[in-house]
Order: structure tokens, then sequence, then C-alpha cells
């Protein structure tokens, strides 16, 4: 880290050519051009959303298997509305609630980590990030003691058809949150080495896009699970 | 740029306190309804604000606007 501020103080105050850059006079040849992600930044293009084409179709996979598993649900609940409504009664639409707003939140800090990580402000970014990491941590507590309660009371996985949907998709999303956490920590210990910075903050961009995902898979599993009925 | 992940932060709290108090009367279909529509506008401000895909490619909008729209459908046609 500190070595890298020498670098960049060394250079003429943050010159192109500090930041591994092409200085602005040298004219980048066509195929350079094509692959500078900033270059293509400028210009919506399919393949390079932010945050990487491969993280939007992981992305668009989820959403659809959610989506599929959520549809599913409903359908099964149209089939046996008072069975379902019973063990829906069950859940704790507060906590719902409270996890809504816990990764929301998240959503909103992480969004401003890597808003703040393109414009230099590494220090504020990582406070950011750390907030993030905070709140799945509270989300999986949440989450956990809802869990926690559901299988001291017998509602297993086998208990009847809406816990099976309930475990499957609930805990389908537990293991993204936990695996978001993973992915925070970890690219908020390679932004305080200075690995990431606003030069290179591409794998930044991708983690949060992950973390996004999983307030979208919860956006859709709330109210579908713990508030239609 | 914050200022409109703020602004945004503080309409989907709106829109999440807006479902959570529209839950005792979730049963009605109209109330689905509505819950679907916020939940499918809370979506898409993650998306658009949040994951900057305002100024991404329109077919990317396309495709994440139907995921949203079948969602939504699929609610609404089996809570019918």
């Amino acid at each position: 880290m500190k070595n890298n501020n020498k670098t960049l103080k060394s250079g003429s105050s943050g010159s192109g050519a500090a930041r591994g850059l092409p200085p602005k006079s040298t004219k980048l040849t066509e195929s350079e051009s094509r692959d500078d992600p900033k270059t293509l930044r400028a210009k919506p293009q399919f393949f390079y959303p932010p945050g990487g084409i491969l993280i939007w179709m992981i992305i668009v996979v989820e959403l659809l298997t959610f989506t599929a598993g959520l549809g599913a649900y409903a359908w099964q609940r149209s089939l046996s509305p008072e069975a379902f409504s019973i063990s829906q009664s069950t859940l704790n639409i507060t906590a719902g609630f409270i996890n809504t707003l816990v990764l929301l939140s998240s959503g909103f800090f992480i969004a401003e980590a890597v808003y703040l990580l393109k414009k230099g402000r590494v220090r504020s970014s990582l406070h950011r990030i750390a907030i993030s990491i905070s709140l799945g941590i509270a989300f999986l507590f949440i989450k956990g003691s809802e869990y926690s309660d559901k299988l001291s009371h017998g509602y297993d996985l086998t208990h009847d058809s809406f816990f099976t949907f309930y475990w499957l998709l609930t805990g389908f999303h537990f293991l993204h949150v936990l695996t978001g956490v993973v992915i925070l920590s970890v690219l908020a210990v390679k932004i305080h080495k200075g690995i990431y910075n606003h030069d290179n903050y591409l794998d930044v961009e991708t983690g949060a896009a992950f973390w996004h995902l999983c307030d979208l898979i919860w956006l859709m599993l709330y109210p579908a699970l713990y508030l239609i009925k | 740029m914050t200022k409109e992940y703020r602004i945004t932060w503080a309409a989907l709290v709106i829109l999440a306190i807006a479902s959570y108090s529209m839950s005792g009367r979730s049963d009605e279909e109209l109330f689905v309804a509505m819950l679907s529509a916020t939940t499918v506008v809370k979506m898409s401000l993650v998306v658009l604000v949040f994951m900057e895909m305002k100024k991404a490619h329109p077919a990317w909008l396309l495709i994440l606007g139907g995921i949203m729209l079948l969602f939504a459908t699929l609610m609404l046609l089996f809570s019918a």
C-alpha cells in the first residue's frame, strides 16, 4: 500500500505513466483499444456490462432458477392453499422484514464502496465494505435464529411441502449470502493491500454485482414465501 | 452519485415498509398484484442504480425486465 502511494507520488502528480497507463500522447492500437474496459464502457456493449459478462450470465441463470423455484412453489400452493397457509403462518414476517432492510442497506453501502474506490477514496471505500460485510453477517445471524426456531419446533425439510420449498429456497439463498460475505472479505483485504484501486476495480465491481444478486433473490423470496398468502 | 444512491436506498426502504404493511391483507388479489408490482420496482431500482445497469446495453435490460415480469406473472397466476 505504502509502496504504491510512493509510486504514485513520485510520478507527475498521478500521471497515466505512474499508474501503468500509456502516456496520453501515445495512440492505442485497434486491438489495445478494443481490450481496454474503459474504452468499452464508453458505449453500452452487450459483452461488457458493469462487472463483466460472466457475472451477469451467472446473475441471469440464478434469477431464472429462483423464479422457476418460486413458480413451482406458487403452483403447489395453489393446489393446497390451506395446508400451505397453516405452515406459512409459522414464519416470522418481522424477522424477514428486518432482513430485507439489512440486505438493502448492505447493497447501498457496497454500491457506494465501488463508487468511492473508482474515485480513489480507498479508505472510505473500505469502511463501506466493512459495513456491508457486517450487515451480511447480521442477515446470516437473523436467518440462522429463524432456522434454529423452525428446527426446534420440528419444521424441517421433510415436515410438509411448504417447508421443503422454504428450506430449499431460503437455504440456497443463505449459502449465496455466506459466499458473498467471503467474497467481500477477500476484496476488502486486496483493496487494503493496494491490489485493487481506482485503476483496477473490475473484480470489485464483479464482487459487488454478486452481492446485489443476493439482494435481488431475497427481494423475490420475501414476498413470495412470507407475505403472499 | 452517492446522493443518487441515498435517494434510491430511501425509496427501497419506503417500498419495503409498504410491502410489509400489506402483509395482513395479502390474501386479496389486488394486494398480491400490488406486492408483485412493488417487488418489480425494488428489483429494478437495485439493478438500474446500485448495479449501474441503466447505461448497459438495452438487451440486458430486456432480459432482466423479462425475468422480473415472469416472476410477477407467476405470483399473480397461482394466487388468483
